[in-house]
């Protein structure tokens, strides 16, 4: 059963990221698109949801990870990217609806904290004996509290301000 | 033992080709040289008619001059090269002596054309040239038919070439009661319609108002002269109505940017006073925001005034007026090309010229010297500057003329004469310095200023782009680097293997670390600045970037009107993406001897839309590998990828809040669309 998903379009980057977790004994399930990532987060339910920033169809933005921590509050959300600034990755937290987002500022640092998260994945996961229902009601309940009219502006600025002014994707 | 024949010359045939067609590069310049041949004949009137509405286009010149007989003919017309009017002539002038009207016109009129070459010319301008001369309206007209395809024979010597003649009662083309008309016929180039390419400043955008535009530069100096000399121009078909007309001294003059009249007079103090008046034309008047006509005032000549002005406080000449006419360039480089008639400020004493004052190679005004004195940055460009200063024997009896070419007598009179003169040119020189030179310059820096702007701009966009597509593998180098982490920990890996791999993977980190730094600098670059720009003004600057070249390259930019749209963009990052769009269009491949063109048009994209739609155009062969809908990184270059220029299109477009992509391309061109935001909502 797979523990974590890598929503990521970048071949090259999902080859080295892939070749890791096989080295570190983990295993890492991948989608190219936000769209191929939420059928199969809805297939296969992971513990883990690592998600680049910019990708084809990124219209939605952080949208998919709303709708993805909608469907199951208890997943643990990563976003990392390039774009975004210190500044960005406060306000992302601070929504309350991804559990981390990860500056790719330092390269080994950033493959080895994504190894951390997986590794953590596994764990829960071997150590999980079905749902908890409590957690799983205190983690819906939070994520009812966050202000959509919030998510959609921080969503909306990152799209213009960030993948834009960066000449968007090469 | 008889002597031996001398060596000997013997031009070929095909020398007029080279001569007349090949040298005279300008159809317009051929055109004026049978008109300078026409003023140098004496001619008051000279008509150059177009017949372009059927099939078989004609060009017919017909002046009123002197005429030819056969002799006449013979001993002018044959011999290129050959010029009575050149300085190097030092014999009795050949040909008719009869005191015509055209005889004292022609003796009274420093000679236009010298070097001899202009029958040749004809070549240029069509296959065949017919000429019917006489000198009175007693004889008969001298026709002569000359097909220029008859002397390409390189085997043939010039003069082996027989030119049939024959004389007839009328020409049978429409003609004055004497003098000189040359039909040229199977014209080699269009003459309706647009020059192709970008407009060129100052001047006409058609071919025949560039020609009626040329002629007037060529009469402009005679105006002073009071010169009899016209010019109509005319054809059967036109573009713009303005193309043709009557060109006169008067009107060329009229035509000019600046007239500067001044008058010299003593007032009842015995004070010399200075009366100046300038005319600007309507361009330089809304250029200099100043008005048309303007009385510059009277000036008493103050001794201070005088020393300042290098002049002397008395008028020992006597009173006299002047004029100088200017057009500042672009129009100077054209005038000189055409070798206007008498450029320099001539002087007349009643009403007859004064050698050598004007004249080519004299600068009594002292208009090197001013260069000089600005370090070589001319104020008045000579090409276009011309003038007269008139003189009576009755006001000026100390200005003698010493009638043998060689100007006024020396004596106190010339000597403050001339002073006066060069005063006042240096007025009128210090007055176009400061109303057309100075503000032209700070243009240019302010254009300059803008031009780097721009490019630091873009600069920053590309940079930030690059540096993200570097972010990409740096990030995979850091997820190997953390396998080799991982493989370190194996059992079974040797101890010495182990340590160096520890050694090289702490190595990469280091450098990982240091580039990933750099990357992180060049995606903090600044970025462009948004603002309300006009869609018109926007396409005007992309145009006239790429009009030079597209003119080089022979393809026609097709601006249309823009309207009133306006989009929120940064301005300069735009111009610069359009302007690659165009340059891409104008450097299409396209089937041989097709002529080129690139239109562009903007619209808004729909009633209520939020974008405005720019589309660029050509006629070129497409692209092979790219298809409608496709973004500017998927064409490919010559070299295999990505083209940069159009990677570059692509991130200023977007970093503009835009999309740029290829709408449609194919055998019959292809036509990229930009979208720009009208608000400030990116599409």
């Amino acid at each position: 059963m797979s523990y974590a998903l890598l929503i990521e379009d970048d071949a090259s980057l999902v080859d080295s990221l892939t070749k890791l977790m096989d080295e570190s004994g983990l295993r890492l399930d991948v989608a190219m698109t936000w769209d191929e990532g939420m059928a199969r987060f809805l297939a296969t339910p992971p513990e883990l949801v690592i998600a680049d920033y910019n990708l084809p169809g990124s219209e939605h933005g952080l949208r998919l990870l709303f709708e993805m921590a909608r469907l199951r509050p208890t997943a643990r959300l990563v976003i990392a990217s390039a774009y975004i600034t210190e500044e960005d990755v406060e306000k992302i937290e601070a929504l309350g609806l991804v559990d981390v987002a990860l500056r790719k500022i330092d390269a080994v640092a950033t493959a080895r904290a994504l190894v951390a998260e997986v590794e953590a994945a596994r764990d829960r996961a071997a150590s999980s004996s079905g749902t908890d229902w409590a957690q799983f009601a205190e983690a819906a309940r939070r994520n009812r509290d966050v202000s959509e009219k919030e998510f959609r502006e921080l969503d909306t600025f990152l799209r213009e301000h960030r993948i834009k002014d960066s000449g968007g994707k090469l | 033992m008889p002597a031996p024949e001398p060596m000997r010359f013997q031009p070929s045939a095909r020398l007029q080709k080279y001569l007349g067609r090949e040298l005279i590069s300008d159809p317009n310049l051929a055109i004026i040289e049978f008109v300078k041949n026409a003023y140098d004949a004496g001619a008051s009137r000279v008509e150059v008619e177009f017949q372009l509405a059927k099939n078989a286009d004609q060009l017919r010149i017909s002046d009123d001059g002197i005429g030819m007989d056969e002799a006449s003919f013979r001993h002018h017309w044959l011999r290129p090269g050959y010029s009575e009017k050149s300085p190097d002539f030092a014999g009795k002038p050949f040909g008719v002596t009869r005191r015509t009207a055209a005889q004292r016109r022609r003796a009274s009129r420093p000679p236009a054309g010298e070097k001899g070459l202009g029958r040749l010319a004809a070549g240029r301008l069509g296959d065949r040239m017919q000429v019917w001369t006489r000198p009175t309206p007693a004889d008969q007209w001298l026709h002569v038919d000359i097909e220029w395809a008859r002397f390409d024979d390189m085997t043939q010597p010039m003069d082996a070439i027989a030119i049939p003649f024959e004389f007839v009662d009328e020409p049978g083309v429409s003609h004055a009661n004497v003098g000189t008309v040359i039909l040229i016929s199977d014209l080699r180039q269009r003459w309706l319609g647009r020059v192709p390419g970008r407009p060129s400043p100052g001047r006409r955008r058609t071919r025949l108002g560039r020609l009626k535009q040329d002629l007037e530069f060529l009469v402009r100096p005679m105006s002073d002269a009071d010169v009899e000399f016209m010019i109509e121009l005319s054809s059967d078909a036109v573009t713009d109505s303005d193309d043709v007309g009557p060109i006169t001294p008067q009107r060329a003059v009229d035509a000019s940017d600046y007239r500067f009249d001044f008058v010299l007079t003593l007032n009842e103090s015995g004070e010399v006073v200075v009366t100046r008046h300038l005319n600007r034309s309507a361009d330089a008047a809304k250029e200099a925001g100043r008005p048309r006509s303007e009385d510059l005032g009277d000036s008493v000549l103050t001794p201070r005034v005088a020393r300042e002005s290098s002049r002397s406080i008395s008028l020992k000449s006597g009173p006299f007026a002047g004029t100088f006419v200017y057009t500042p360039p672009p129009a100077a480089k054209r005038a000189k090309e055409i070798d206007a008639v008498g450029a320099g400020v001539l002087l007349y004493r009643d009403g007859i010229l004064v050698e050598p004052y004007g004249l080519p190679g004299d600068d009594w005004v002292g208009v090197e010297a001013r260069k000089a004195s600005r370090q070589g940055h001319a104020a008045i460009q000579p090409a276009t500057f011309s003038g007269a200063v008139n003189i009576t024997r009755v006001d000026n009896p100390e200005l003698e003329d010493m009638s043998n070419r060689l100007g006024l007598l020396d004596n106190e009179a010339s000597e403050d004469f001339f002073g006066h003169v060069q005063a006042e040119f240096g007025y009128f020189e210090n007055l176009i310095y400061a109303e057309v030179v100075q503000p032209r310059w700070k243009t240019m820096e302010v254009k300059a200023s803008e031009a780097a702007a721009r490019a630091g701009g873009l600069a920053a966009v590309r940079l930030r782009a690059v540096a993200h597509s570097v972010g990409q593998p740096v990030q995979a180098l850091g997820y190997e680097v953390v396998r080799l982490e991982q493989i370190l920990k194996r059992r079974d890996l040797p101890v010495e293997v182990a340590v160096q791999l520890r050694d090289i993977v702490e190595r990469i980190e280091a450098h990982l670390l240091r580039l990933s730094g750099s990357v992180t600098k060049f995606t903090d670059a600044p970025m462009p600045s948004f603002g309300r720009a006009s869609v018109q003004e926007l396409i005007d600057a992309a145009v006239s970037e790429v009009g030079p070249f597209a003119s080089v390259a022979g393809v026609e930019l097709r601006p249309t009107p823009a309207g009133d749209d306006t989009v929120t963009v940064p301005a300069d990052l735009v111009v610069d993406a359009v302007a690659e769009l165009l340059m891409n269009a104008v450097e299409a491949d396209r089937p041989e001897g097709t002529p080129g063109f690139v239109e562009i048009a903007a619209s808004s994209g729909g009633t209520g839309s939020s974008s405005i739609e720019i589309r660029i155009r050509d006629n070129g062969l497409g692209f092979a590998h790219a298809s409608a809908g496709d973004t500017l990184t998927t064409i490919e270059s010559t070299k295999g990828r990505p083209s940069e220029g159009l990677t570059v299109v692509e991130n200023a477009i977007v970093v503009s809040h835009g999309r740029v992509m290829i709408e449609s391309t194919g055998r019959d061109g292809t036509v990229m669309l930009v979208v720009l935001p009208k608000g400030s909502t990116p599409i």
